[in-house]
């Protein structure tokens, strides 16, 4: 049987549609070059220099921005001290505001982040995202962490609207830190009975 | 017949184009609110059925429990393109509409990257406010200005928790869409 040019072309032209369709039904992800999983420093820096790159939060808000940072923070966490050292204190940008935090050890990170988690705290209504950066293991056992209170965009009126509701709101000082780590560098948080109970 | 050559190769070569677009990728996922569990194990303050769970009832009228809900989330390491969105939506059933009583169960949505980094989501958006019925929207999109998210290989695990949720309550279900891609592409 012959088969004519016009055939022919259509019979390759299918074939070659159906490969390309079948080579990217295989995966869903997009088709560029695949690139490593970032490092936890590259990923704390992803976060923490682009919040730095913002500039200065909003003139007209930078007071209540900074004092409801640091208040949402001590009430969640508690004031510095030797367990828990903010030495930068709390600084504050355009998108977000940053604090260092040293902790005494794995334990003591775990039990403080937990609160975050497992309690109705303060910053459960921060109104915007999050981040606590990967952990840093220091000399001695202790343990450096970066938290960023990322802030929606304040020019937008829902957006300040909803700061201002959280900022002027009545905040409940829930910032009992319980030793649940028995001792220092132990690496497991001892159950409290009193945990997040003021 | 050199028309229809023509048209043959230009149609194999436009399904090829179209399948290798570098596009947004969307992820909807649908959870049923029996997944949800109480961080009180030892008091089983769960209900389930087949409409999702319900907090009891106890002796205490005024007694809350904390939940928390797993999100379903792909392990694929290869996907490092950045997340440009997620969007967790929660269900719930049997909020008492009368009493006076505000509803707040305190939620946030939570994922820990592979490096041990943790984003927190917060609320955003409520709908059907004020009925039995409310929807509660947790966007990232709108809590972020700028700021770029982990990629989407990089999510290790993922939680909704509710600390402040009161007796008699109910979660219908919920639903998380994530859209990531390599670019600035809308999602």
């Amino acid at each position: 049987m012959k088969r004519s040019w016009s055939s022919s072309a259509l019979y390759v032209g299918f074939l070659f549609a159906l490969g390309s369709s079948l080579a990217s039904c295989k995966t869903l992800e997009p088709d560029v070059p695949l690139t490593p999983r970032p490092t936890a420093v590259q990923e704390k820096s992803l976060v923490v220099d682009t919040v730095k790159a913002s500039g200065p939060v909003v003139q007209d808000l930078k007071r209540l921005v900074d004092r409801s940072a640091a208040d949402a923070f001590a009430k969640t966490f508690g004031n510095s001290g030797a367990e828990v050292e903010y030495s930068g204190g709390v600084n504050c940008f355009k998108n977000g505001c940053l604090i260092e935090v040293t902790y005494r050890d794995v334990c003591t990170e775990k039990a403080s982040t937990d609160r975050l988690r497992n309690f109705p705290v303060p910053l459960r209504s921060w109104p915007g995202i999050i981040y606590h950066s990967p952990p840093v293991m220091l000399a001695g056992g202790k343990v450096q962490v970066t938290w960023a209170l990322l802030l929606p965009d304040l020019a937008a009126d829902d957006n300040r609207g909803r700061f201002q509701r959280f900022a002027e709101g009545k905040m409940i000082d829930a910032s009992i830190r319980p030793d649940v780590c028995s001792s220092p560098n132990t690496g497991t948080a001892q159950p409290a009975p009193n945990q997040g109970v003021k | 017949m050199r028309r229809l050559i023509l048209c043959a190769l230009a149609l194999s070569f436009a399904i090829a184009v179209s399948g290798s677009a570098n596009a947004a990728v969307h992820r909807l996922t649908n959870i049923h609110g029996s997944s949800c569990q109480s961080q009180d194990p030892q008091n089983q303050p769960l209900l389930y059925s087949d409409t999702g769970m319900l907090v009891k009832r106890g002796s205490d009228p005024s007694a809350v429990v904390s939940v928390a809900c797993p999100v379903s989330w792909s392990q694929d390491a290869s996907l490092t393109q950045s997340l440009q969105k997620v969007v967790v939506t929660l269900d719930w059933t049997s909020v008492p509409v009368s009493g006076g009583q505000t509803f707040n169960p305190s939620c946030m949505f939570y994922f820990i990257t592979n490096n041990s980094g943790e984003i927190w989501i917060p609320l955003t958006q409520v709908n059907n406010p004020g009925t039995a019925t409310p929807e509660f929207v947790f966007n990232s999109q709108i809590s972020l200005s700028g700021t770029p998210l982990p990629a989407y290989g990089t999510v290790i695990g993922s939680a909704l928790y509710c600390n402040n949720v009161p007796v008699g309550v109910g979660i219908f279900g919920y639903t998380i869409d994530t859209c990531f891609s390599s670019g600035v592409l809308s999602c």
